[in-house]
């Protein structure tokens, strides 16, 4: 009799424990540590921008559209029943009203003071420690750590010990560009290969900064990599201080495929990978 | 004044131009010159020199006197001192054309200077429409642009923030920088003034005539309407140009003009060429400024913002100084109105009408339903509906105060500048990145505008203390470039605001707010002897033993509390206050106690009703509801007027 009912007991406290299952992601980074984590959440803030900004992690077809990342629709999230619900700081004063809902975790995942990859590493275990997910997040961890150190040394193999530096940015508009700095996610993918940032910038929240073309013309090594697509390309291309730039008429300049940088520990690798692409094209011409 | 001549405004104009061009150039005047004449591909900092420095400064003057020449077009058409796109709404009417082009048919073959110049034109037919043809030199057309200036500001912002990843470049494009890469649109903006050179000279005497007032001119033998057709169009065509090229740049057509009538060019040929100059001037001296302060800001400070900064002080010290007729729009004309129906069906209607704003919503699933929300939905779901209705109520009767104090049925709450002062506070609190809560800094805002108003309420005007509010909320609008021109999230957070959401309002926050514009209301309800007596005018008061003063300035408290607690929690929220009231006339409340329950009526149920578009509309993205209540005004009172006709012409 005492064993039914411990047993029963386990059950019952393991099920009462059990790790929410119905997420709702209402920021694109916890986005896409669920999904890294192997979580597939009911929903997502902004899912259509999602699909052609991110574009990955792919989201399954079945992940519903839970409003906008600034005003996501409180009452949809209701009715979904979530067990719980990820949100960044842009939503800190709605926490309160969203804890009515389900429980909510909060993850504040860029900021000045803290270094951001590595912020991006604890929150991911976070959210997986919540979800009882740690085993995924050892093995992507291990995963990447693999991957990069596999893409280390295949840079490593093409340039010897000085590979070029790397400047990556996303045009604005015809004459300014925000530049990955110090902070950045771009430039953490750039040092976990062993490159240097060729543009560095002073340390931000984003670690982005908007700067004008003519500031392009103090890069005088490494490539310079943007990310597509840019609609304004061809008002670009036709000037004539465009194409007066170093960097441009020694044939430094790669388009990357769209890349979302404000992402977490999956987006370092993709960044990583998609750089590391550019940098072993870039020495076949 | 002894006007100086136009030599010296020219060498003037000359200097800045040099002084521009060695700002950020570390060539020799030497090397420059040789530049200049000898173009090749040479080091990179001479191409800099060429494609980046030299376009810029010519640009800059070049698009400096297109619009100070659009602004003293529209000044001597008008007859209104501070007429120009910027206060009559004509600019935003383009921005929002490209806008909407932009993200509704990107990469469309209809050239970016018709979207503009179309959208611009619409705006300025609403605006007629609103002010009167025949009011435009007066106070009114100021209100009208500035309503439409909000307006169709959060017609662009919703646009905008529902492709918000597409449109960050469109925010840094559009916040008005002149940084160039190229001639391309140096060789795009000369053939196009073409017009302008051609029809100038022609319209100079035409003009003259007009100064004598429109009457006496058609009696001169001059063929007004034309005139006004084709001097409108080409004002709007130059600013159009400006915009397509540069994005938006305010005060420099509307203080060039102003400042060369101040140094006594008044006769239109006159009045252009130096407006012209000071146009170019103006807008150099602020590209300088800003590309001074670019060096050593860590952000980028775009053109616009700091002319806007140069200008907003000038700007408020023309509406202290300028003397400007206080026309009195047509639209309070007593035309018409039926008989008020009884309280009861005004009641029974609003309860029902907020019933169903209470009840309806879509479910998970996108469905509609109509039912008894569960305990948990209406939690969420009260408090934005009472604050919704709570602003709709404040705003209803803080215009209603307004338009009886002012005798002006244009003027509104959100012209006050109490909204500017609150978004000003608002984007400090961003700014400066402080823990504590952006309302706090909103709500310092506001009150800070708001004792200045109490202290200068005595002294001057109410008519000058609106102007202040539209030099205030212009001020607003420079320092908001600033920050949208980063195009970073911070940006997208303050749109979201500025477009009026109630969507981050809590329980307690919706109860004291509703409970403050009942408290106000009431008092309101108290001084209804008073404002009676006051929309009589002024003599007839002040025989009635009334302290006319005292008031006045008791009044002006009053609304401004109103539109403090209201634009303290939501931002600005352009034409609820100024329709609501003329609304509850036109439905027969003509004494000020029905007319106040009306209003105050139609707000709650008018906001009660944006408050359900904005939840189901666009299920599952919310849209804010100040902006779809603004929205909703404005076309009631377009329909208004295009289905009154009334004598304007």
């Amino acid at each position: 009799m005492k064993i039914i009912a411990l047993v029963l007991g386990l059950v019952l406290s393991s099920l009462l424990q059990a790790a929410p299952s119905r997420v709702i992601a209402l920021s694109w980074e916890a986005t896409e540590y669920l999904l890294t984590l192997g979580v597939t959440p009911i929903a997502v803030a902004d899912r259509a921008d999602y699909q052609q900004w991110v574009v990955e992690p792919a989201l399954p077809s079945k992940v519903l559209d839970a409003g906008s990342r600034l005003e996501p629709n409180l009452e949809r999230i209701y009715a979904l029943k979530p067990d719980l619900i990820v949100i960044n700081p842009a939503l800190a004063g709605m926490q309160a009203n969203l804890e009515k809902i389900a429980p909510t975790l909060l993850l504040d995942a860029f900021r000045a003071e803290h270094d951001n990859a590595s912020a991006a590493e604890q929150l991911q275990r976070r959210l997986a420690v919540r979800l009882d997910r740690l085993a995924q997040h050892a093995a992507f961890v291990r995963q990447q750590g693999l991957e990069l150190a596999r893409l280390r040394q295949t840079i490593g193999q093409r340039f010897g010990a000085k590979p070029p530096a790397v400047c990556l940015i996303r045009f604005a508009s015809p004459a300014s560009f925000w530049v990955y700095g110090e902070n950045s996610l771009p430039e953490a993918a750039m040092h976990a290969l062993g490159l240097q940032n060729a543009c560095p910038q002073q340390r931000t929240a984003w670690g982005t900064r908007l700067r004008k073309i003519p500031d392009l013309a103090a890069l005088d090594q490494g490539l310079l990599l943007h990310i597509a697509p840019f609609p304004r390309q061809a008002e670009l291309e036709r000037s004539r201080l465009w194409q007066a730039l170093p960097v441009v008429r020694e044939r430094r300049v790669y388009a990357m495929p769209p890349v979302w940088t404000n992402g977490g520990m999956y987006s370092i690798s993709r960044l990583a990978r998609q750089i590391s692409a550019q940098l072993q094209s870039s020495q076949r011409d | 004044m002894k006007r100086p001549s136009l030599t010296l405004l020219g060498v003037a104009l000359i200097v800045l131009a040099f002084s521009h061009l060695q700002l950020a150039t570390p060539l020799s005047l030497g090397e420059q010159w040789q530049t200049i004449r000898q173009p090749g591909d040479g080091q990179i900092e001479e191409m800099i020199f060429l494609h980046a420095h030299l376009p810029r400064t010519i640009l800059a003057m070049l698009l400096g006197a297109a619009m100070a020449l659009s602004g003293s077009l529209l000044q001597q058409l008008t007859l209104n001192p501070l007429a120009s796109p910027m206060t009559l709404g004509t600019s935003a009417g383009a921005w929002c054309a490209i806008v909407l082009g932009g993200l509704l048919w990107p990469g469309s073959a209809i050239g970016i200077e018709w979207l503009a110049l179309g959208g611009s034109l619409l705006s300025f037919l609403l605006l007629g429409a609103l002010a009167g043809w025949r009011q435009l030199h007066g106070l009114g057309a100021l209100l009208a642009g500035t309503a439409l200036n909000l307006l169709l500001g959060s017609v662009a912002a919703i646009a905008v923030m529902m492709n918000d990843q597409y449109s960050r470049s469109l925010l840094v494009w559009g916040a008005g920088d002149l940084a160039q890469n190229d001639w391309y649109w140096v060789h795009w903006v000369l053939p196009r003034l073409l017009p302008a050179l051609l029809l100038l000279p022609l319209l100079c005497r035409p003009l003259q005539l007009l100064q004598l007032g429109s009457e006496a001119a058609a009696a001169a033998g001059l063929n007004v309407l034309r005139l006004a057709l084709v001097g409108s169009l080409l004002a709007l065509w130059l600013n159009g140009l400006a915009i397509s090229a540069v994005g938006l740049i305010g005060f420099v057509s509307l203080l060039a003009p102003a400042l060369a009538r101040l140094l006594g060019a008044s006769r239109p040929a006159d009045n252009m060429r130096y407006a012209a100059l000071i146009g170019s001037i103006t807008l150099l001296l602020a590209d300088t400024l800003a590309m001074y302060a670019s060096q050593w800001l860590s952000d980028i400070l775009p053109s616009s913002a700091a002319a806007g900064l140069l200008g907003a002080p000038v700007l408020i010290w023309l509406c202290l100084k300028q003397p400007l007729a206080d026309g009195v729009a047509l639209l309070s004309s007593p035309g018409k109105s039926r008989r008020l129906l009884p309280l009861a069906f005004w009641l029974a209607a609003g309860l029902l009408i907020l019933l169903l704003c209470a009840l309806g919503s879509r479910d998970a699933g996108g469905a509609w339903v109509l039912g008894w929300p569960e305990a948990a939905i209406w939690s969420l779901r009260w408090p934005r509906l009472l604050a919704a209705c709570a602003a709709g109520m404040g705003l209803a009767i803080a215009g209603l105060i307004l338009q009886r104090l002012l005798n002006n049925p244009l003027s509104s709450p959100d012209l006050l500048g109490i909204s500017s002062g609150a978004s000003l506070g608002m984007l400090a609190g961003l700014l400066l990145g402080s823990s504590l809560s952006p309302w706090l800094f909103s709500a310092a805002g506001a009150a800070l505008v708001l004792l200045a108003l109490c202290w200068l309420a005595p002294r001057q005007s109410p008519a000058r203390l609106i102007l202040l509010g539209i030099g205030l909320s212009s001020l607003l609008e420079a320092v908001l470039q600033f920050v949208l021109a980063q195009g970073n999230n911070d940006s997208f957070q303050l749109l979201n605001w500025l477009a009026g959401s109630t969507y981050h309002t809590t329980a307690a926050q919706a109860a004291s707010l509703f409970g403050l514009v009942s408290l106000l209301g009431l008092i309101t309800l108290g001084t209804a002897r008073v404002l009676t007596l006051l929309s009589l005018g002024e003599a007839h008061a002040r025989a009635t033993g009334l302290d006319v003063r005292h008031a006045r300035w008791v009044l002006l408290l009053l609304a401004g509390l109103l539109s403090l607690v209201i634009s303290s929690q939501f931002g600005p929220m352009a034409f609820i206050g100024l329709v609501l009231p003329q609304l509850a006339i036109k439905l027969g409340a003509r004494r000020l106690g029905s007319q106040l329950g009306l209003a105050t009526l139609l707000g709650a149920a008018m906001l009660a009703l944006a408050d359900l578009a904005s939840r189901t509309a666009f299920f599952p993205n919310q849209l804010p509801v100040g902006a779809l209540g603004s929205l909703a005004c404005g076309s009631l009172l377009l329909l208004a007027l295009l289905s009154s006709p009334r004598s304007r012409t």
